[in-house]
């Protein structure tokens, strides 16, 4: 299990939220440039003081902000959300388990609608206080409460 | 010789850049704030595990490192680096401290088992040292494999 303290590393912090300019960059389609080179060159010394397990989450935190822009095979809206998984990302987050509640939120990936699992995220940020990061989640799972969904296909 | 991976800017060539900028073959000198290594007052590199940084695969390196080409082709969820960089390698061994050749070696990062730097063999100027690993160029060639190509050992 990971622990809360990778929050309190300022490495990790720096490099997480230097992760979600990159990203924002990503999504406005700015990032292959003098702006994004720069940002991305700012990464390098945070990162490269990143333990292992701490490169682990990060890449995790990455896939995540994928998750705002891309499509993929969904249940309907109106599916049962897994509750049980939802109350228990809840929980670590209430715990200020930051790191564990991001783990969870992955198992809801094929389960809950991107809007609704952006905005489970936005409110991990917030507890974590990273307002920015959380703005960036709360701004994508609006924007994908608006886009039609591509429902699963039974085989 | 260990294998090493790097994401580096790719030249006309299809080799990597040489140079002394970030994401190039070669490292950042003082009094770059970002320098990779330290030098002493005869500008000859100090032998402290500062160096060109390497991972054991380019799936280990850090998400901006990965062009994000590899994520739009399913090869790797977090890949949010330049498609102008290309990931690199060289060597066929563990990737374990020691000797890549008579000059460079290998020295893994206290933290990360996965990481290590590119070190000088032994106390030289800094300018060796880029001369040195500037000589590698020819060894490098583009590795952005489906299957980990790592089970040779």
């Amino acid at each position: 299990m990971i622990a809360m303290t990778f929050f309190d590393n300022p490495d990790f912090i720096s490099y997480v939220r230097l992760l979600g300019e990159l990203h924002r960059l990503i999504q406005q389609g700015r990032d292959e440039g003098p702006e994004g080179d720069d940002l991305r060159d700012r990464m390098d010394a945070p990162g490269e003081r990143l333990s292992r397990e701490e490169v682990v989450a990060a890449k995790g935190i990455a896939a995540d902000f994928y998750s705002l822009v891309e499509t993929r095979d969904l249940l309907p809206a109106d599916a049962p959300h897994p509750d049980d998984l939802v109350r228990a990302v809840a929980r670590e987050r209430e715990s200020r388990r930051f790191l564990e509640a991001l783990e969870l939120a992955r198992r809801c990936e094929s389960v809950l609608p991107p809007a609704r699992l952006a905005e489970l995220r936005a409110t991990i940020w917030q507890a974590a206080n990273e307002p920015r990061i959380a703005q960036m989640f709360f701004e994508g799972a609006a924007r994908l409460s608006r886009q039609p969904l591509s429902l699963k296909t039974e085989p | 010789m260990p294998r090493i991976y790097r994401a580096m800017k790719r030249a006309a060539d299809g080799l990597p850049v040489v140079g002394i900028q970030s994401k190039e073959l070669g490292v950042r000198e003082p009094p770059n704030a970002h320098a990779d290594v330290d030098v002493d007052h005869q500008n000859q590199v100090v032998l402290n595990g500062r160096g060109m940084s390497v991972a054991e695969n380019w799936r280990h390196l850090l998400p901006h490192l990965i062009p994000k080409r590899l994520q739009a082709s399913g090869l790797c969820a977090d890949a949010s680096g330049s498609n102008s960089l290309a990931c690199y390698t060289m060597g066929a061994g563990r990737f374990l401290s020691g000797p890549i050749n008579a000059s460079l070696a290998l020295a893994l990062k206290p933290n990360d088992s996965y990481a290590g730097n590119v070190v000088p063999a032994r106390v030289v100027p800094l300018a060796q040292f880029q001369s040195d690993v500037s000589a590698t160029r020819d060894q490098w060639f583009i590795d952005e494999a489906r299957d980990d190509s790592n089970d040779f050992f």
